[in-house]
């Protein structure tokens, strides 16, 4: 029982990040591989206006998410957008975030220095019972957050200008662009918006084991397997995948070690694909010829 | 005021599909364009609405040249297209897809508006206006995509094949639509067709369109009446 | 009864030296003879240095050591990477399994050094079978994070898995009493790494040799019909398949071949360094090995060796280190990049300012000179003047009148026709794209399917070569019911095919373009294609031959050189059509071959289907272009609306009133 509260918290930190990779992937078909070091950003602007006192904590993390959302947008602008006018075909743009995210930790490492520096921003402090699994209450916060965010994200972007936009340019680019709309903005604030999640999930997450380049890393690969598991064609798909892969690898881990508990997920990921590589949520995309 | 086309010269790659073509039009007037498939109409129109870049010639209105801008600009400046296929939003509704058309009109809004006398006069977009476009059909869809163009508050309306995939009824309703919006919206009409024949009755003037060039241009019922038409579609075989 | 039967020409014409290139080339078997042996002279060369076993030369040993692990991990990347598009971020992954499978099957299994170097490259293939089986409906951008995250988790299970001795490497003091694994013995010889001064480093020589090997075997991949398939699924799937090539198959095919490659890189680095630690296998080594790609050039044959060489280089240097002291004291104290940040940078103007990689940037500069050249001899004939009208050429004998022509093009067995088509229909969800429709075709006979925008035909084209399935009706070809085969299978039965917009590989030159129409692209097996046996030079030169007769045909044999993407539209039909002559197929389906044609260059297409009528050819052709069809069809078929509106000669069809109205619209006389 405990392995399940464990395994649906945990997931609800992959999916938290996962829904970086969903928003992306949805309206602008492209993916950032360097979002483990926005989580690592965001948790270090953090850290950096800390001591600005006549600032409340929810505004530092705002600071930290508004910081990553201006790279991100950067980012996409530059980064991607002029690796991506080759068709479907090219997928530079995927070498390109990658390399971006080399830079980044390795500037973040020279900056900060590679060690753990304790953030007590937005910290909640102790642990709840949750039928009966002690979980800490940061890590709950964040699985919560994840719950949160994944709604407001589907209600925006269900009623919301900007929200139809981004379902329009999802759709047909093209389109879009004979209705007025520049897609190439929308990604932009795609992008700001996505990575503004990524910042806000380091800054949460920075609080429980600390702000280090690195800490982005092993989330990285856990939040693109909740993403697939989920779809990611689908704002609800992180959820779910989040608490597929958080339970399954919570339950492995407990039964046979560590290793398992990541193999398991691994395992879960390609069954998923083999079977539906949509995704559990996502839709299958038409092949058009 | 005048939209014009100034010997235009694009196309694909290495495929040059338009030969120094020139027209014009202005708003208030229906003009067709016809010709048979490879003859270069949706080039055309999706060169004017800026989706191809122009490789030589010009485009411009009250004699400013717009053949740099981008297809977002230029419907934002009253510019707007009817894409071939209608291309509506698939996953969102007829209500959705009319709403997008309005950002375009940002800006531009004041006055009555004229997607109202539309769906007055055509009540089947209103009584599908929550359902998901995908599901209609494709006169319904069409007229759909009509108000949405409309929504954008355009000056020049480029329409791609309005009768594409359509039986020869639903050809007639669409058309009808179109005599509407000319008339509520004071827009100019570029009717880019290969359904000839109700195209030219509807227009004004017209121009026929052959292997990317223009090979005739007069008032539209004097290039029906001509054998030019029926030569440039089955050849002089028929 | 096709054009390949003809007697091969004796007496060579004045065109066909400049055709192809200006010096008398070297025979196939020399040039690869040559290659392989400056390929095996620099591997040795390059180990020349440590025959001694002095202590000086060990740091180069090893240096060489790691360069012939990355060379052929990133030659085996740049086969799937470069050829095929298909961008895997795992070869890391394989690397890392391995370097420790066969460090453990030696040391803790207690193999025969082959077995366990074996079992290791199998152990790679079968999980990257795995992968490939789990991977490939996926496309692009899903693709590659799969394989990442295979690679990251591969590192993660090392890092953590206590019989590998965690970061206390593999061997270790605590588990094993040593940090080295012994040197392994074969066949009585002891391979000694390059670790200890005054011994000389025996492993160095089967390693370089291996990678010389593996480099000559991959250049011998590229250049056959496996790597033309390669290319064709990497231009364009569907393409791929309508060259008779299993898409799937092949695809898992070269991922496995990619895994067992980037597993050999890491047992290299077992025999070089006798120790692993787990932190060098990280997400930088895939990394690593995607930039070795793209910087020495992905696609070509020597862009990976020269990629891995440079890259390696770079990182084991002071070069990075320097320049990352540089910003220290110039730019800022911490606001600086180091290695890791420095190749992230270098890859992103590896992408801006030289996508094509050093090889890749180089030889398109060669091939640019080379192109000016033969820009002037270009007359400027398009179609029109050379295809089948080539008063000397007899590879093209007389088009027979056409009443004749018809006559003989009857069933050839009582009641039987080439291809017929009964009820055939397709829906797609609610709409009915085409339905109820009969179409027959024979030997020697043009039957064109005209009809307006949105009428069904390309849909038709689509269900015939097997792109889509029908919902209903049959496909009968030869006899046999080809019903719902997929487009490889219809190919291989005897289906050419043409596009809407011609789909050829830009980069590649047009005689390399129609050879990739021969059936042996999807034909030939990988070991024939990586050790080119006798027959395979035998076949090369008969396909060669064979090539060239096509492009005399179409009025190509100017330009067999040329880059296929620098044609003009005309010639790039020509292309198209000489390639799917090249897969002898019995019936060729051509979608709107005079689309973008010059009023010239489609008099010209008109003869050249005419002539390929008079060898006997049966062509379906779907065309809005009515002169060319009242000239060359024999039948003609007019849809509407997904359905047959029309039947008959083509002065029938044309000035059917039906038919009138379909195109122009006129509205029934009911609706007024």
């Amino acid at each position: 029982m405990d392995a399940l509260v464990l395994g649906l918290v945990l997931g609800g930190l992959y999916a938290l990040l996962a829904q970086s990779f969903v928003l992306t992937f949805i309206t602008t078909k492209t993916l950032n591989f360097a979002v483990g070091e926005f989580v690592a950003l965001g948790a270090f602007v953090v850290l950096a206006v800390a001591s600005w006192s006549w600032l409340p904590d929810i505004g530092k993390v705002v600071v930290g998410l508004l910081v990553a959302g201006l790279i991100g947008a950067l980012a996409y602008r530059f980064l991607v957008l002029p690796f991506m006018t080759e068709g479907e075909h090219d997928v530079r743009w995927l070498l390109s975030t990658v390399a971006l995210s080399f830079v980044m930790l390795n500037l973040i490492t020279n900056v900060e220095g590679p060690s753990p520096q304790r953030s007590e921003t937005a910290r909640l402090g102790g642990s709840v019972d949750v039928l009966g699994a002690g979980v800490s209450k940061q890590q709950l916060l964040i699985a919560v957050l994840a719950v949160v965010v994944t709604v407001l994200l589907v209600v925006a972007s269900k009623k919301t200008p900007a929200g139809l936009v981004m379902r329009a340019v999802s759709q047909d680019p093209e389109t879009t662009s004979l209705m007025g709309v520049s897609p190439r903005l929308v990604g932009m604030v795609t992008y700001a918006v996505a990575m503004g999640i990524a910042g806000l999930t380091g800054t949460l997450y920075a609080a429980t084991v600390g702000a280090s380049p690195v800490m982005g890393a092993p989330l990285l690969v856990a939040s693109i397997a909740v993403a697939v598991v989920g779809g990611l064609s689908s704002l609800w798909g992180p959820l779910l995948g989040g608490a597929l892969y958080g339970v399954l690898s919570e339950f492995a881990s407990y039964e046979f070690g560590a290793i398992w508990g990541e193999t398991a997920g691994l395992l879960l990921v390609i069954a998923v694909l083999v079977w539906r590589p949509q995704g559990l949520l996502g839709r299958r995309t038409e092949v058009k010829l | 005021m005048t939209l014009e086309v100034d010997n235009l010269e694009c196309g694909y790659d290495r495929a040059p599909i338009l030969h120094r073509v020139s027209l014009r039009f202005d708003p208030g007037e229906l003009v067709a364009v016809v010709g048979s498939n490879g003859a270069g109409k949706t080039t055309l129109v999706r060169t004017i609405a800026g989706l191809l870049t122009v490789r030589s010639g010009d485009l411009r209105v009250d004699g400013e040249s717009f053949a740099k801008t981008s297809p977002a600009k230029r419907a934002r400046q009253g510019i707007v297209m009817v894409p071939e296929g209608r291309k509506l939003f698939p996953q969102l509704s007829v209500g959705e897809n009319i709403e997008i058309g309005r950002r375009a009109a940002r800006g531009r809004t004041g006055g009555e508006d004229p997607v109202t006398a539309l769906l007055d006069a055509f009540p089947v977009v209103t009584d599908r206006w929550n359902q998901q476009a995908s599901l209609l059909s494709g006169g319904e869809q069409q007229m759909v995509a009509l108000t949405r163009a409309v929504a954008a508050r355009p000056r020049y309306l480029l329409l791609d094949e309005p009768s594409l995939g359509l039986s020869p009824l639903k050809t007639l309703e669409v058309f009808r639509l179109i005599e509407m919006i000319r008339e509520s919206t004071g827009a100019g009409i570029l009717l880019v067709e290969q359904m000839a024949d109700q195209a030219l009755k509807a227009a004004d003037r017209a121009y026929v369109l052959e292997h990317g060039r223009v090979s005739m241009e007069g008032p539209a019922a004097q290039v029906r009446a001509s054998d030019e038409v029926r030569r440039a579609y089955l050849g002089v075989a028929g | 009864m096709s054009i390949l039967d003809q007697e091969p020409r004796t007496t060579p014409r004045n065109g066909d030296r400049t055709s192809l290139g200006s010096a008398r080339r070297l025979s196939p078997p020399l040039r690869d003879g040559l290659f392989a042996v400056a390929a095996l002279v620099i591997a040795l060369v390059a180990i020349l240095p440590g025959r001694d076993g002095a202590g000086t030369s060990i740091s180069l040993m090893q240096l060489v050591g790691s360069m012939a692990a990355m060379i052929v991990a990133a030659v085996g990347l740049n086969l799937l990477m470069g050829y095929a598009k298909l961008v895997s971020l795992g070869q890391g992954g394989f690397y890392a399994i391995g370097a420790y499978a066969s460090a453990w099957f030696i040391l803790d299994a207690g193999w025969h050094p082959l077995l366990a170097i074996a079992g290791a490259l199998a152990l790679c293939g079968a999980v990257g079978a795995v992968v490939a089986v789990a991977s490939m409906q996926l496309r692009g951008p899903q693709f590659s994070v799969i394989t990442l995250v295979l690679a990251i988790l591969v590192e993660r299970i090392l890092n953590e898995a206590a019989p590998f001795g965690r970061l206390a490497g593999y061997p270790n003091h605590a588990q094993h009493g040593t940090t080295g694994l012994p040197s392994i013995q074969i066949f009585g010889i002891t391979l000694e790494p390059p670790m200890i001064a005054n011994t000389v480093a025996t492993v160095m020589v089967p390693v370089v040799v291996l990678t010389a090997l593996v480099v000559i075997i991959s250049r011998n991949i590229a250049r056959s019909p496996w790597g033309s398939s390669l290319s064709a699924i990497g231009e364009s799937e569907m393409l791929a398949a309508h060259l008779g090539v299993h898409v799937f198959r092949r695809k898992v095919s070269v991922f496995v071949l990619a895994s067992v490659l980037g597993g050999l890189g890491g047992v290299f680095t077992t025999l070089t360094f006798a120790h692993l630690q787990p932190e060098t296998f990280d997400i930088f080594l895939t990394i690593t090995i995607v930039l070795a790609v793209v910087f020495g050039g992905s696609g070509t044959v020597l862009g990976p060796v020269v990629g891995a060489v440079g890259i390696v280089w770079l990182e084991q240097s002071d070069v990075l280190a320097e320049v990352s002291q540089l910003q220290q004291d110039h730019v800022s104290d911490s606001w600086y990049l180091s290695t890791p940040g420095l190749v992230g940078v270098l890859f992103i103007l590896t992408l801006f300012l030289m996508p094509k990689g050093i090889v890749g940037t180089l030889s398109a500069a060669v091939t640019g000179r080379r192109r000016h050249a033969q820009a002037g001899e270009d007359d400027g004939a398009g179609l029109g003047e050379t295809a089948g009208l080539d008063a000397d050429s007899d590879a093209v004998p007389d088009a027979e009148p056409h009443a004749e022509t018809v006559a003989a093009g009857q069933e050839d067995t009582v009641g039987k026709h080439l291809l017929e088509m009964t009820g055939l229909g397709k829906k797609f969800g609610g709409l009915q794209a085409v339905a109820d429709m009969d179409l027959s075709v024979d030997r020697g006979q043009i039957h064109a399917v005209i009809g307006p925008n949105g009428a069904g035909k390309s849909t038709l084209a689509n269900l015939l070569t097997g792109v889509y399935r029908p919902s209903a009706g049959t496909v009968v070809f030869e006899g046999r019911d080809i019903t719902g085969l997929a487009p490889h299978a219809v190919a291989r039965a005897g289906i050419g095919r043409t596009f809407q917009t011609p789909q050829l590989f830009g980069d590649a030159t047009v005689l390399e373009n129609v050879l990739a129409g021969f059936v042996d692209t999807g034909r030939t097996p990988l070991w024939a294609a990586a050790l080119k046996p006798p027959s395979r030079y035998r076949r090369d030169a008969e396909m060669r031959a064979e090539a060239e007769r096509l492009m005399r045909l179409v009025g190509l044999e100017q330009f067999a050189g040329l880059r296929a993407g620098e044609l003009p539209y005309g010639k790039q039909r020509a292309l198209e059509i000489a390639r799917a002559l090249a897969g002898e197929p019995e019936l060729i389906v051509l979608d709107e071959p005079a689309a973008g044609l010059l009023a010239t260059e489609t008099a010209g297409l008109g003869d050249l289907l005419i002539s390929l009528r008079a060898h006997g050819y049966a062509l379906i052709v779907v065309e809005h272009h009515m002169d060319l069809v009242a000239r060359i069809a024999d039948e003609v078929t007019c849809m509407d609306q997904g359905r047959l509106l029309s039947r008959g000669t083509p002065d029938q069809v044309l000035s059917d009133e039906a038919v009138v109205a379909a195109y122009l619209g006129k509205p029934m006389e009911e609706h007024r």
